[in-house]
């Protein structure tokens, strides 16, 4: 009797761990989610490169990235979080409006002022542990570590050096 | 006796699965990856909103502007043992690839620049069965548009008939 019991268990258990494998990879292969990083709708240039205007002659005017604290900074994340099986916790900005929020914020929308971007990190995680799945959780995202400064004090375009 | 047996093979099963989840536990299980994208050295201004200066320190818009082409540039990135380790470059200067394709269609600047990060299941299923020990990859793509201004496209046609 007891043996039949023991030997129940032990098939429950494997088809617990079975059925368990099955979802995650489903889940894992299933969705083609994406997290898009963009400002499209500041307004004044939100910039990846140290260049920040066009140049007739091609000369570069290189931005000098001034000191800054940790107050001026400008902090944005476009993120997707999923705990799996168990409910939901999904926080995703598939749009601009997010970031847009928080450059406007502390620029105030600025026609003088660049943002800088300093770091721009990428980052798709999923980490779990086996028996507690619902702790499994799975992240990407694009966050962003930027400045903002004034043009003027940013460019010094050739002709100036020159002159 | 056989009952015996039968409980002492559990024990040790149960023993084994203790074992795995600690090590689990350790490892944290995850897989996947970083990258730090970048363009320090590129010759043209690029922008992830609409907007980039005019020589003269003006702000052009979108409108101002007449789209020649697309920027398009995808890569991963790989780590091992809990992003740790990196088995591609963590820094990724994406400044060649932006200077080669602007110049290829005469542009100025690039505009609505986009970062796409892609979900995938290989650091799903390998952070599962693998213990994280396996390599995770992170697949990134940078889009955007390669402008010119308007203005500048205007005059060209009238130089190429003088």
């Amino acid at each position: 009797m007891q043996l039949l019991l023991i030997k129940q268990i032990e098939r429950k258990l494997i088809n617990f761990s079975l059925i368990i494998t099955i979802v995650l990879i489903i889940s894992g292969c299933s969705s083609s989610r994406y997290v898009c990083f963009t400002a499209a709708n500041t307004g004044i240039p939100v910039l990846l490169s140290k260049i920040d205007r066009i140049n007739n002659n091609q000369d570069p005017g290189l931005c000098e990235t001034v000191k800054y604290t940790d107050d001026q900074m400008i902090y944005a994340t476009t993120l997707y979080r999923k705990r799996i099986i168990s409910e939901n916790t999904v926080i995703t900005h598939l749009d601009s409006t997010n970031i847009d929020a928080k450059i406007l914020k502390n620029t105030l929308g600025d026609k003088n002022l660049n943002v800088n971007v300093i770091e721009l990190e990428v980052n798709n995680l999923w980490s779990g542990v086996y028996l507690l799945v619902f702790l499994a959780k799975e992240e990407y995202y694009v966050k962003m570590t930027a400045i903002s400064q004034e043009a003027s004090d940013l460019v010094k375009t050739p002709i100036l050096n020159k002159e | 006796m056989e009952h015996l047996c039968r409980v002492k093979k559990i024990r040790k099963l149960i023993m084994i699965c203790s074992c795995f989840c600690i090590c689990l536990f350790i490892c944290g299980c995850a897989v996947g990856s970083k990258s730090f994208v970048e363009a320090p050295t590129v010759l043209y201004p690029v922008s992830f909103s609409g907007s980039v200066r005019n020589n003269d320190g003006s702000i052009l818009y979108e409108d101002e502007f007449d789209v020649v082409g697309t920027f398009y540039y995808k890569y991963k990135s790989v780590h091992m043992l809990m992003e740790t380790i990196p088995l591609t470059k963590v820094k990724m200067d994406i400044s060649q690839e932006l200077n080669s394709q602007i110049k290829e269609v005469h542009g100025e600047a690039i505009i609505n620049l986009e970062i796409l990060c892609y979900k995938n299941p290989w650091n799903q299923s390998s952070g599962f069965l693998s213990l994280g020990i396996l390599p995770g990859y992170c697949s990134v793509e940078v889009k955007g548009d390669i402008v010119r201004r308007k203005v500048l496209n205007e005059e060209i046609p009238n130089r190429d008939r003088g």
